[in-house]
């Protein structure tokens, strides 16, 4: 795979003297975006953005060598960590901006998935090394959480000057939920007991809490509404952007459950006597445990949930002509409403005029060796940009904690 | 451009490929060391002695779970009033009867003949006597003067014929008969002479003569038929009259019934073929004896049927209705004399039915010779045609049968004789098949055999039994019973004979001991009704019936049982991935014998056993002096199977649960059902899922 990568980048490097044009910011990266070229972003394949981000790398619980895929949490079980994934993916799928006079308008259609996942080390342990070692010992099993989330937005984004060096922009997405699980509890406890009467007796108690609802693609029948605002300020050779993104809400009302399980029991095994079937027994002990257990839906009411916002602090200072440094600051919200925190230090490198290059360190909180490599280059009337915050992942993705990739095709009249 | 669009695309799908492109493949998944190990509360077995001997067949349960081996049949040999008394079927009457001499009964026939009808006969008399005076027809009376039966008198030299139908018959041939006809003289004068030509369809009769036959008076003359054939149609020529001379200015008083009447009469008639109608024509009439054939030489004196039923079929040649009378004058049914009355079509093909004579009360003591099993039967029968007529002749025949059937006793006494009464026998695999788990026999405490006989039958018998017990090794003990059955003082009574058998006065102990496999049973009773000092009796309920009853406490002292139970369980899969398995064991001994518990991995399909795990030996639970329990033993185990051991474990489809039960010798103990044996098991288990 990441052969894959590193000739593609090559590729597009090889091309970057070839080219001469002006206007390279790309139309989705802030809300402040203006033009004077009207845009239609290439349909379907407009702009897509990845994210993931784990805690721990790939490599620390599995190995991919000729071909095959080992995973072994023997080690990462040791270390006593917990497993937390997080990924975000927006796909932009069409595009159009129309210049006016000081102003941008921007219209599109977007999709959005965002799935987390936090699994503590207890239920790591357990699950790699049985429930064996917790003999006698009341274990917990909490802080495991689970969340996914997709929607389609349709939206409309203007964008002006406020004064000579006050621009803003505004985006407003008529929102449509597609899918949504949230674990809101996923704790449980376990303690076996040697000594009791039957060997291992086992104490179980959960509480278990979730809520879902899904829809088709497209519709109106979860229907939403989120903001952007985006300001940016110029001072002398400084500019400082501020830009939310966002910030709405999801009314959920297709489909929708809400499922719990709060159940303490003392499981025995099976109780046997010789004139009843022991498979029948066994049967009818599953299926005891399956109702004390099971996630029963407590009701189907129609419920609203925050869309995981993301705010930006940008702040460049222009070296010269074509080089800019810049230090950009993200809060990137996941479902759980925690803030994942990205900080960026590097230069924007404008080569020939028609090709932009950024480069710049970077560093969240599971992964402090990042560099962003970013290339934007005008092909006649395209504009196609690839991105990544992370390039030595592009390498050698099974040893990073954090990918990104983005990448985009827009075409300028 | 082309190459240009490439670059453009070629990103995205890039991507594509890198992300899915090895996502579905599970083979390049694989695990290492991964091979948790868990522990799981496995079962919890409760094992009675209610699952080992549990209470089926013979083993039963008292109140206080005391197990005991217990069987009772009342009715091992019985013998009841069919058994002791079969009539059910009985000979009657099966004759046959030829009509070659029919007696039948006489004719008779009265015919007028008025001078009317005389002078009217002839048109040239009847000029003669209009032109004399003589009114024709007659008014009620009129008068004539002598003169005119002088004239007529002369000229009367034939009457002509006249035509007479006998209603009785059609045709008849005589053997023998008489005829007799008599001319009675009604007219004002006296007749001198008749003389009459009689002639039939078939044969003439001949010419009768009457002389002076006075006025009012009658004249007979006989003829002898024998041999003769005649029809109904009988014709009278009347030859001759002649008047006696009268004083001819006498007057003469002349009325429509005027002239004379013809009698006939036919008697002692014995005829080789007639055709006429009968009614009540006797065909036989005869009284005989029925004597029961009891093949025992049992003497009843009185007997009430409880059912029974006559059945006659009757075939003739006669094609006609006959009506029979059938009566037993020793038998009533209720306070009348038994009598029935049956009319039913006698033709060549028999005609059958059926009289029941259910409640019937016989006298069979009305014989002077033999004051027993006798009944008398009165039988006639007759002939009732109707208006049809028949045709009946010596070549004619009827077979008329009854016989007896469905005979059963409500109630008979007599003297029943001395004769023995076969009681039968069998072998038969016995229904105690916890034997076959002691595997050194079964030495009990207390043992009892009881013979239970209840006898209403009227007379007493010698019981002659046994049983001849079978251990699998066909080693054999016999138990021998001879006794005396009193018999009950009067019917409606049962006495009842109770005979307790133990180890003390038999040989009980041995059969137990074998054990038995097979027991064979046989027996004899030999009536003594001549013994008996009273009239024998038996009703339909009555019955003479020899139980056997076992009861077999299970107080043991001594005994090295094994006893299995099956447990059905479904065959593991993915066996390969257990790295170790363990049992733990928490076992609670609730029985009063050491244990010994093994596990028998078996394949029911190959009907191998495929592995046999040794669990554990257990210390019995505490028991005292008596032989109760007074607690249970307490242990802990631990089974650690081997690799072959979990694959046998997990190939088997069947786990037999054997449970040898030991006690020490001479140690006396009592089981009960509700003994338990409880086994925890927790399982300790080490997967393997590397690939």
């Amino acid at each position: 795979m990441n052969n894959y990568i590193l000739i593609f980048v090559l590729f597009f490097s090889f091309n970057l003297f070839c080219q001469n044009t002006s206007n390279l910011n790309i139309p989705h990266e802030t809300t402040i975006y203006s033009s004077e070229d009207t845009i239609i972003g290439l349909p379907f394949i407009t702009n897509h953005d990845f994210n993931f981000l784990i805690n721990n790398s790939f490599s620390e619980f599995s190995d991919f060598n000729n071909g095959v895929l080992t995973f072994d949490f023997t080690d990462y079980v040791k270390k006593n960590k917990p497993l937390s994934f997080n990924f975000y993916s927006e796909n932009n799928l069409l595009y159009l901006g129309v210049p006016k006079i000081k102003s941008y308008c921007a219209f599109g259609f977007k999709f959005s998935s965002y799935f987390d996942i936090d699994l503590s080390d207890e239920i790591i342990n357990l699950f790699w090394n049985g429930n064996s070692q917790f003999t006698d010992e009341i274990i917990h099993f909490n802080n495991n959480t689970s969340s996914f989330l997709q929607y389609s937005s349709l939206f409309f984004q203007y964008s002006s000057v406020l004064s000579q060096n006050l621009m803003y922009g505004l985006r407003v997405s008529l929102l449509h939920g597609v899918n949504y699980f949230d674990l809101n509890k996923g704790n449980f406890s376990l303690q076996s007991y040697s000594n009791s009467t039957t060997p291992y007796s086992s104490q179980i108690q959960t509480d278990i809490l979730f809520e879902s609802s899904r829809s088709n693609i497209f519709g109106i029948s979860n229907p939403g509404l989120s903001f952007n605002f985006g300001l940016n300020y110029s001072l002398g050779k400084f500019q400082f952007l501020f830009d939310l993104h966002n910030l709405g809400f999801i009314y959920w009302n297709k489909r929708t459950s809400q499922h719990s399980s709060e159940s303490d029991y003392l499981f025995n095994g099976v109780n046997y006597t010789m004139d009843q079937i022991l498979t029948e027994e066994i049967n009818t002990t599953i299926d005891s445990l399956e109702r004390t257990f099971a996630l029963n839906n407590i009701s189907s009411n129609s419920f609203f949930s925050y869309t995981p916002m993301r705010i930006r602090f940008m702040s460049t200072y222009n070296l010269n002509l074509s080089t800019n440094f810049f230090i950009d600051y993200k809060l990137v919200q996941n479902l759980s409403f925690k803030f994942r925190h990205y900080a960026f230090f590097g230069l924007d490198k404008y080569i020939q005029k028609n090709t932009s290059l950024r480069l710049a360190y970077n560093i969240n909180e599971y992964s402090y060796d990042n560099f962003k490599f970013s290339i934007t280059r005008k092909f006649k009337n395209y504009l196609v940009s690839i991105n990544t915050n992370n390039l030595i992942s592009m390498l050698n993705i099974t040893k990073s904690n954090y990918f990104n990739l983005q990448f985009g095709v827009y075409y300028f009249f | 451009m082309r190459s240009k669009t490439s670059q453009i695309y070629l990103p995205f799908i890039l991507f594509i490929l890198i992300i899915f492109s090895n996502s579905c493949n599970k083979d390049l998944i694989e695990t290492n060391n991964w091979s948790p190990e868990l522990v799981i509360p496995l079962t919890n077995v409760k094992l009675t002695l209610a699952d080992l001997i549990p209470e089926k067949g013979s083993v039963v349960y008292d109140e206080d779970n005391f197990i005991r081996l217990a069987y009772r049949d009342d009715n091992v040999f019985s013998f009841s009033t069919d058994s002791l008394i079969d009539f059910s079927n009985q000979e009657g009457i099966s004759e046959h009867y030829d009509f070659n001499e029919l007696d039948i009964n006489n004719f008779s026939e009265e015919i007028d003949y008025t001078f009317e009808n005389v002078l009217s006969s002839d048109p040239t008399i009847q000029f003669f006597a209009e032109a004399a005076g003589i009114q024709i027809p007659f008014p009620d009376e009129q008068q004539v003067g002598g003169g005119v039966f002088n004239i007529l008198s002369s000229e009367l030299d034939g009457l002509g014929q006249s035509e007479f139908n006998l209603n009785q018959f059609s045709e008849i041939s005589f053997i023998s008969g008489d005829l007799s006809i008599g001319i009675q003289n009604n007219l004002p004068i006296n007749i001198e002479n008749i003389e009459v030509d009689l002639q039939t369809g078939i044969d003439d009769i001949g010419l009768l003569q009457f002389n002076n036959i006075e006025v009012g008076q009658t004249n007979y003359v006989s003829k002898d038929l024998s041999g003769y054939s005649i029809d109904n149609n009988i014709i009278a020529n009347f030859i001759q009259l002649t008047l006696q001379e009268v004083d001819p200015m006498s007057q003469f008083t002349l009325t429509p019934d005027t002239g004379i009447k013809i009698f006939f009469l036919i008697d002692n008639i014995i005829v080789s073929s007639v055709t006429m109608s009968f009614d009540n024509q006797s065909l036989t009439n005869y009284e005989t004896m029925i004597d029961l054939d009891l093949e025992n030489g049992e003497q009843i004196h009185n007997l009430e049927l409880k059912t029974g039923k006559i059945l006659y079929d009757i075939s003739s040649s006669l094609n006609s209705n006959i009506t029979f009378n059938l009566s037993l004058p020793s038998a009533s049914l209720g306070e009348d004399s038994f009598q029935s009355q049956q009319t039913i079509f006698a033709g060549s093909e028999p005609s059958s039915g059926e009289i029941d004579i259910s409640g019937l009360v016989i006298d069979l003591t009305t014989d002077f010779n033999q004051p027993y099993n006798k009944i008398p039967l009165i039988f006639s029968v007759f002939l009732n045609s109707g208006s049809d007529l028949i045709t009946l002749t010596n070549e004619d025949f009827a077979d008329i049968n009854f016989s007896f059937s469905d005979l059963t006793i409500e109630f008979a006494d007599g003297n029943f004789g001395d004769y023995e009464i076969d009681l039968g026998g069998d072998i038969v695999d016995i229904d105690l098949q916890i034997f076959d788990d002691f595997d050194s026999g079964l030495i009990l405490d207390d043992p009892q055999f009881i013979i239970r006989v209840f006898n209403s039958v009227g007379v007493g018998a010698s019981i002659n039994a046994g049983l001849n017990a079978f251990s699998p090794n066909l080693e054999n003990a016999i138990f021998n019973f001879n006794e005396v059955i009193d018999s009950p003082n009067s019917f409606g009574d049962t006495i009842e004979q109770i005979w307790n058998y133990n180890k003390n006065n038999s040989s009980i102990d041995e059969i137990i001991a074998l054990p038995p496999q097979q027991i064979e049973y046989f027996g004899s009773a030999n009536l003594n009704g001549n013994n008996s000092q009273s009239v024998n009796f038996i009703g339909s309920d009555s019955k003479m019936t020899l139980g056997v009853e076992v009861d077999f406490p299970m107080s043991l002292n001594i005994a090295n049982i094994s006893l299995k139970d099956t447990i059905v369980i479904d065959e593991l899969e993915n066996v390969e991935k257990i790295e170790s398995l363990s049992l733990i064991m928490n076992i609670d001994n609730g029985f009063p014998l050491d244990t010994k518990l093994d596990l028998f991995l078996r394949d029911s399909i190959s009907n191998l056993n495929l592995d046999t795990l040794e669990i554990a030996n257990f210390s019995s639970g505490i028991i005292d002096q008596d032989g109760y329990l007074i607690d249970s033993f307490f242990s802990e185990n631990q089974l650690d199977l081997n690799q072959e051991e979990i694959i046998n474990f997990a190939k088997s489809n069947e786990l037999v649960l054997d449970v040898t039960l030991n006690t020490d010798e001479n140690q006396s103990i009592r089981l009960y059902s509700d003994y338990e044996f409880l086994v925890n098991i927790g399982m300790r288990i080490k997967l393997d899922f590397d690939e």
